[in-house]
């Protein structure tokens, strides 16, 4: 009988263990966390954002309706006040501004030659620029420009030529300089053929929003045959 | 580098063909050429060098504005420009004049006041209305005026700009011949070169006219004497009736004052517009000059071929005697054409310096002269068509031209005889007179000497060829003619006072150095024995400056001795990249 028991009390512990405890609870389903908003488009208002330009990234400059073409590959920016591109930190270079001018023919020489500084300044080039010498005309589509250049400059060491160009567009001055080492050939053109490129920024613009209506157009003349 | 030598028939930039060198000053080459379609033109190819250089192009540029916009009959506008690709040289092209030159008109003889008077009348009005368009010639000279026939004498100024050129690319060949006409600011790099320059160029202009000869001493002959020259021209003048008559000839004292003044060093004496030269010189008629000139002089440089414009061939004289001489004391002048029947082939005169026959009517007037076709009759004035500018082959039916006369030499073979007795009398008579009078002239010389020559006192800046004075001058030894034998004892010594402005670094007095702090602790007085003594100062920068002075017995002395800074050598900036790119 004593047996009996311990082997009934025996069986009891093992039915009891074999199929009379719950079930354990699944494990939780992994989080699936959201994935981080896209980070926003650069501005493109400072060179150290190194905004690529395409082959035919169009820069305008600030206070005209007027945009130069910047040179493919070079990094750009453009603020309230300047666009700018350039090859590298040491090496070719453009940026252009527009102001205001002043009363006075007098008065604009000197506004101009301040304008010159600033951008040279900018640009981090060493020229002297006391005496500008505008000499050249030339024409841009509907604007006419002077140009001038300025000989022993270097930027960051690097000895180069100043391109200056001035116009008048949308009653304001139109003032651009252009930086390029000594041989580089290549910049040097790509400066020129941006500046001689240099047109009304609202065609683009227009042309962008008739693109726009012509879609918009199509898109309702199809809602309308499938209705 | 130097302008391309070119030789005839060669073809610059595509479209003229050069015919013959009419001048070369180094930097510049000045060609008559013919163009495609047959015009005859000058063409100046300038030194590919200059090419290079942005601000020189950009100078010239300007000038070629500024020279189109004055009036055209006043100026030879240049009406091509552009770079020749075989050569790489910049080149300009204007219109061949057909008038002569001034310096040609005074070759044949100087030119009445009346006559100077009209043609400075019409410089001045081309110079000063270029002059109100701040442009300034800075290179007037008898070859760069042109005058037209009477009775106006219209001119035609050249070579606007030539200073821009020389100045860049300063050559010997061009200081030899334009230094001459310089002010003495030209001579001086600091200074700010301005209207008085051009009249002070007028007024050596208007001697030369006169007289045929240049004013300055130095420049009688060709090449000139520099040196002596920049001594010159920083020194004290003679009144020009002086100066004239010191080569025999007569100018009216009258304009001595206004002359003074122009040819002043000192620029804001000068009279403030040309005009006013002209109209005392026409107020003064009474000038002129009475003999020709026997020394040719700078004004009228040897050039393989004569100037553009300014070779033609002298009128036809019905009346004349045959007179060869004029021919061959004036190569580069041509014999008319008329007489011979056929250009004439002097060997310094181009082909195209004559004249169509067929334009001159009065070729055609038989003239009892050989192959010399012109002259006066012996003993009288020279006729006035001998200046050319009634040449029918230039200008049909002018009147003539109203010349100084002009005494010819009557004989090729008496007049050395008689100037060699002369010499040898005056010789002669000088020797015997130092040999009697000789104390009593050395006595007076030491007691009235000069302190220093003239010339010296004025300053003179030097230009590099003073640096060539070496020990063998002719001023060298100290107290050479002072007499002091006579005086039986040693003479006192003389303190004088010696600066240099500014300091020099070396001084030297009589070839000996003059220990310098030792002399600064001397208030700068040195002791010298009176008499000639020779003083050198040098300073690394600066022009050596040597000069000699007179020491007077018992009588101190003052002495600055002004350097000259040395001009620097302008090294070319490098061109541009964008609108002036490197060649």
């Amino acid at each position: 009988m004593k047996v009996s028991l311990q082997y009934l009390v025996g069986l009891g512990l093992m039915a009891a263990m074999l199929g009379g405890c719950p079930k354990p609870p699944p494990p939780p389903p992994p989080k699936i966390e959201e994935p981080p908003p896209p980070p926003p488009p650069p501005k493109c208002e400072a060179l150290e954002e190194k905004c690529k330009a395409g082959d035919s990234t169009k820069l305008v400059i600030p206070g005209v309706q007027y945009a130069i073409t910047a040179p493919e590959g070079w990094v750009y920016a453009t603020d309230d006040t300047l666009a700018a591109t350039q090859k590298s930190k040491k090496g070719a270079a453009l940026v252009f501004t527009s102001y205001e001018p002043d009363k006075g023919k007098l008065a604009q020489i000197k506004q101009r030659k301040d304008k010159v500084g600033e951008l040279v300044a900018f640009l981090n080039v060493d020229a002297k620029t006391d005496s500008l010498d505008f000499k050249r005309d030339e024409k841009a589509g509907d604007l006419k420009l002077a140009l001038g250049e300025v000989v022993d400059v270097s930027r960051k060491e690097k000895e180069g030529f100043l391109l200056l160009v001035s116009t008048n567009a949308d009653g304001r001055k139109v003032l651009g300089v252009g930086f390029a080492p000594a041989g580089d050939q290549e910049s040097t053109k790509a400066i020129l053929t941006a500046i001689r490129g240099i047109e009304h920024a609202a065609s683009d613009d227009e042309d962008d929003k008739d693109d726009k209506d012509d879609e918009d157009d199509k898109k309702d003349d199809s809602e309308g045959d499938s209705k | 580098m130097t302008a391309p030598h070119l030789g005839p028939g060669t073809q610059v930039a595509g479209k003229y063909t050069i015919r013959a060198l009419l001048g070369f000053t180094g930097e510049v080459a000045t060609y008559h050429a013919a163009s495609n379609v047959g015009q005859e033109v000058v063409l100046k190819l300038f030194d590919p060098a200059l090419g290079q250089r942005a601000d020189v192009m950009s100078k010239l540029e300007r000038v070629r504005a500024q020279v189109a916009a004055l009036p055209p009959d006043g100026v030879v506008p240049v009406f091509d420009f552009g770079y020749d690709m075989t050569t790489s040289a910049p080149f300009s092209v204007c219109e061949k004049l057909q008038i002569p030159s001034l310096s040609k008109l005074v070759e044949t003889g100087p030119l009445s006041a009346e006559v100077v008077a009209s043609v400075m009348q019409n410089v001045a009005r081309v110079l000063e209305a270029a002059h109100a368009q701040q442009l300034f010639h800075h290179a007037l000279k008898p070859t760069n005026i042109f005058v037209g026939p009477a009775p106006h004498y219209p001119v035609r100024i050249t070579d606007f700009g030539a200073s821009v050129v020389r100045s860049t690319s300063p050559t010997h060949e061009a200081y030899a011949q334009s230094a001459p006409w310089w002010a003495p600011e030209q001579m001086q790099p600091a200074a700010v070169i301005g209207g008085p320059a051009d009249v002070f160029a007028a007024a050596l202009v208007v001697f030369y006219s006169l007289t045929g000869r240049s004013f300055w001493l130095s420049c009688q002959t060709s090449p000139p004497d520099l040196p002596n020259w920049q001594i010159e021209i920083m020194g004290a003048r003679p009144p020009v009736s002086q100066r004239a008559a010191e080569f025999g000839g007569t100018i009216n004292a009258a304009i001595d004052g206004v002359f003074a003044r122009a040819l002043s060093v000192n620029q804001p004496d000068r009279p403030h517009s040309l005009a006013e030269l002209a109209t005392v010189l026409q107020g003064a008629p009474a000038g002129g000059y009475q003999n020709q000139p026997a020394v040719k002089t700078i004004a009228l440089p040897e050039m393989d071929f004569p100037q553009g414009g300014n070779a033609y061939p002298p009128a036809p004289q019905p009346q004349a005697q045959p007179y060869g001489a004029p021919q061959q004391s004036n190569p580069g002048y041509p014999a008319s054409p008329h007489g011979q029947g056929a250009p004439a082939q002097g060997p310094a005169h181009a082909p195209h310096a004559q004249a169509p026959a067929a334009q001159a009517p009065a070729a055609q007037a038989p003239t009892a002269g050989g192959p010399g076709g012109y002259a006066p009759a012996p003993g009288a004035p020279q006729p006035a068509a001998a200046h050319g500018l009634s040449d029918p082959g230039i200008t049909p039916g002018l009147p003539p031209f109203p010349a100084t006369p002009v005494k010819k030499k009557r004989s090729g073979s008496t007049v050395p005889i008689i100037i060699s007795v002369v010499v040898a009398l005056l010789v002669g008579g000088g020797a015997v007179a130092y040999l009697f009078l000789r104390e009593p002239a050395e006595t007076t010389a030491e007691t009235t000497a000069a302190s220093s020559s003239a010339n010296e006192d004025q300053g003179a800046p030097t230009g590099s060829a003073q640096e060539d004075t070496g020990s063998g001058s002719e001023s060298a030894g100290p107290a050479a003619d002072t007499g002091s034998d006579d005086a039986g004892a040693e003479p006192e010594k003389v303190e004088i006072e010696l600066t240099c402005k500014p300091d020099c670094d070396e001084l030297l007095v009589d070839n000996e150095k003059v220990d310098l702090d030792e002399h600064k602790k001397n208030d700068n007085k040195l002791s010298l024995l009176p008499g000639k003594h020779t003083l050198e100062a040098r300073k690394a920068g600066y022009y050596t400056r040597k000069e000699t002075i007179v020491i007077e017995a018992d009588k101190p002395t003052q002495k600055e001795l002004p350097l000259q800074r040395r001009r620097k050598r302008q090294v070319p900036k490098p061109c541009g990249q964008f609108l002036n790119p490197c060649r």
